[in-house]
């Protein structure tokens, strides 16, 4: 493992088995988490965004989801070791499992129990990874949580339960709870997509702000580039089971070189350029079917720039600058990519 | 606590609707005493009696004498038992409680049991094993499946007594033990049958709610947190899958009584049910509507007591 980072991720492959046939959802994945910096995963639904963070908390869906290959390292901060989290053992995971590494999702209105009042449902995850906790302590360190996340009152609303909060206050709770334990790596899927614009704005400025409090990575999972854009140091985007660029985020906004990222910034309205007068272009097509994905590079039905060689042979990762690779043959060098 | 009293008031027209309408439907059969006038000992009695339960007047007036007296504890005279209505059911009531208190416990215990350990192994042998037994319990009819328990169970291989009591077993001389033990052994059979044939809807209904349970969010949440499978079962989706299935409890509450009228009849048992069918077939129109009556109260008291536990179970729903 690289020193500056928490969480590597190598060559990760997912295939579901269903009824309906057999999906690779993730096919050769990678990314590293660095140490109290945010990486935003991007793509669209389906492309194995959450696929790849519920493998990381190992919460895959059991028996059609299957780890064919791949490692997760983890660096335990308190004892310095490296753990290959895909080989730990089931008992060992709980320990690493919302304590080291939490997880929040993206509707928070149904992500809470609803016959446990908010108080009960942190107090809980305290008390699971500290046993030796009394019950009024673990009261306490709720209560000082909902404080954090900027819920009011929170000695009062710490005895609600999920029904009597707004969405964007169950969110708070969700992070609350995610936070309780101190983790090291804050898996958010989606957090605010079930927000409003503006519950959404304050639920990432709360991320980056307890981000700097507590010391933590995260991993921030979103179709939103406008999200990704103002919380996340590196980018990977996704693109059906495979990672097709990865770079800093400046450079993904300023000097996308994959055609799907290109396509995807081409997508977003932007103020400075035309604004909302001017037409938005798509990207031509739509995802193909995950149980029957095309040959080749997996977005050459929908590229512009396809060529014969995308239509045959997948393209490698190469790093174009430092931090910054891309899988498409317009990047490869002039000889592989006409052999 | 509005909503409450509001809700017990309610019991009232429900009460006296269901009761009407059943009046109204017995009035169209006729008039019960006529054929007493066949038996020479009695056919000096039908006038006295027609007065008394007021047959000489119209259905509606008639209604209202019958609830006046109904409520004073004066259920009406039984045609078929010659004895008042209301000693007549007393005596029912202890054997169609027995048989309906263990039937209900044992089918709703074994049919949440069964339906939960199901949806926890889902397409096991299992699984597969108790969706066969709902389809065999939901579909076997009592009349038949009565029968073969009788065949196989008393006459090929007796193992069980059924009928009336044992000859010489005098209920009113011996002890709590020793009728529970008399009960026990005739009761046995007719309870397992109806165990089978009533625990299916249970098992299903379980099954399906724990499924829906566990593939909620904040169950996915719950496991996220690092919580062990079993806490995540037990705490989280249990009390959840429950909830549906507490208000179903409350309304198996009229099954205590006199719910098996044929299981009764097939093994002699001289319950409520077994009392209805013989009264139905007496046109003893006084002993039926008593029954009914049973059945009224207890399915009004069984919705009230749903209504009540889904507030308790549910902190979502409140009685304002």
């Amino acid at each position: 493992m690289d020193k500056s980072n928490i969480l590597e991720i190598k060559d990760l492959h997912v295939t579901f088995y269903t009824e309906d046939g057999v999906v690779r959802a993730l096919h050769g994945v990678s990314y590293d988490v660095p140490e109290n910096e945010t990486l935003g995963v991007v793509g669209e639904s389906g492309c194995g965004k959450s696929v790849t963070a519920l493998s990381v908390m190992r919460l895959l869906p059991r028996p059609q989801a299957r780890v064919e290959q791949g490692e997760i390292w983890f660096r335990d901060k308190d004892t310095g070791e490296e753990i290959n989290l895909l080989n730990l053992p089931e008992e060992h995971m709980r320990h690493i499992r919302g304590n080291k590494i939490s997880m929040i999702f993206q509707e928070p209105m149904t992500a809470l129990n609803p016959v446990y009042t908010v108080g009960d449902q942190i107090e809980e995850a305290v008390l699971i990874h500290n046993p030796k906790m009394s019950q009024k302590e673990a009261r306490e360190r709720a209560i000082e949580m909902l404080k954090t996340v900027g819920i009011p009152a929170p000695e009062k609303r710490v005895d609600d339960f999920p029904h009597q909060m707004s969405g964007g206050m169950r969110q708070r709770v969700m992070i609350a709870m995610a936070l309780s334990t101190n983790p090291e790596i804050l898996i958010a899927d989606e957090p605010t997509t079930a927000l409003d614009v503006t519950i959404q704005a304050q639920i990432l400025e709360l991320m980056n702000k307890l981000q700097e409090q507590f010391g933590m990575s995260i991993i921030l999972i979103t179709h939103n580039l406008g999200v990704v854009a103002q919380n996340a140091d590196k980018i990977a985007v996704m693109y059906l089971g495979r990672i097709v660029e990865k770079a800093p985020v400046r450079e993904i906004f300023h000097d996308p070189k994959h055609p799907y990222t290109e396509g995807l910034l081409a997508s977003v309205p932007r103020l400075d350029k035309g604004g909302l007068k001017e037409h938005l272009p798509g990207i031509s097509g739509s995802l193909p079917s995950p149980y029957n994905p095309p040959p080749g590079c997996k977005f050459h039905p929908r590229c512009p720039y396809a060529f014969d060689k995308c239509r045959v042979e997948e393209p490698p990762q190469v790093e174009i600058s430092p931090g910054h690779t891309v899988c498409c043959w317009l990047h490869t060098k002039e000889e592989t990519r006409h052999e | 606590m509005n909503y409450l009293i509001k809700r017990i008031l309610e019991l009232i027209p429900t009460f006296l609707i269901a009761t009407l309408i059943a009046f109204i439907l017995f009035s169209l059969v006729g008039d019960p005493f006529e054929g007493m006038r066949q038996d020479p000992r009695l056919a000096s009695q039908v006038e006295r009696l027609k007065r008394i339960y007021g047959y000489d007047k119209d259905p509606v007036t008639r209604y209202f004498l019958w609830l006046y007296n109904f409520f004073k504890g004066e259920w009406g005279y039984s045609i078929m038992a010659k004895r008042p209505v209301f000693n007549v059911v007393v005596e029912r009531i202890p054997v169609s409680l027995a048989m309906g208190v263990a039937n209900t416990v044992l089918s709703t215990l074994f049919g949440i049991l069964l339906g939960i350990y199901s949806a926890l192994h889902l397409y096991s042998t299992a699984d597969y094993a108790a969706t066969a037994l709902v389809f065999f319990g939901m579909s076997m009819p009592s009349f038949f499946f009565g029968v073969l328990g009788l065949f196989f169970f008393v006459i090929s291989w007796p193992l069980f007594n059924v009928g009336l009591m044992t000859p010489g077993f005098h209920p009113e001389m011996a002890n709590l033990l020793e009728k529970t033990i008399e009960y026990g052994r005739h009761l046995m059979l007719p309870i397992l049958l109806l165990t089978v044939l009533g625990m299916g809807g249970f098992v299903r209904y379980a099954r399906s709610s724990m499924l829906e349970v566990l593939n909620m969010d904040y169950i996915r949440t719950a496991r996220a947190k690092g919580l062990p499978e079993n806490v995540v079962v037990r705490k989280h989706a249990l009390r959840n899958a429950l909830i549906p299935i507490v208000t179903l409890l409350a309304l198996t509450l009229p099954g205590v009584l006199g719910s098996a009228p044929i299981t009764e009849t097939i093994f002699s048992i001289n319950g409520l049910g077994k009392l209805f069918i013989d009264a139905l077939g007496a046109n003893d129109q006084m002993t039926l509507m008593a029954n009914l009556v049973i059945s009224i109260v207890l399915v009004i008291f069984g919705n009230l007591l749903a209504d009540i536990l889904y507030t308790v179970v549910d902190p979502r729903v409140s009685l304002e």
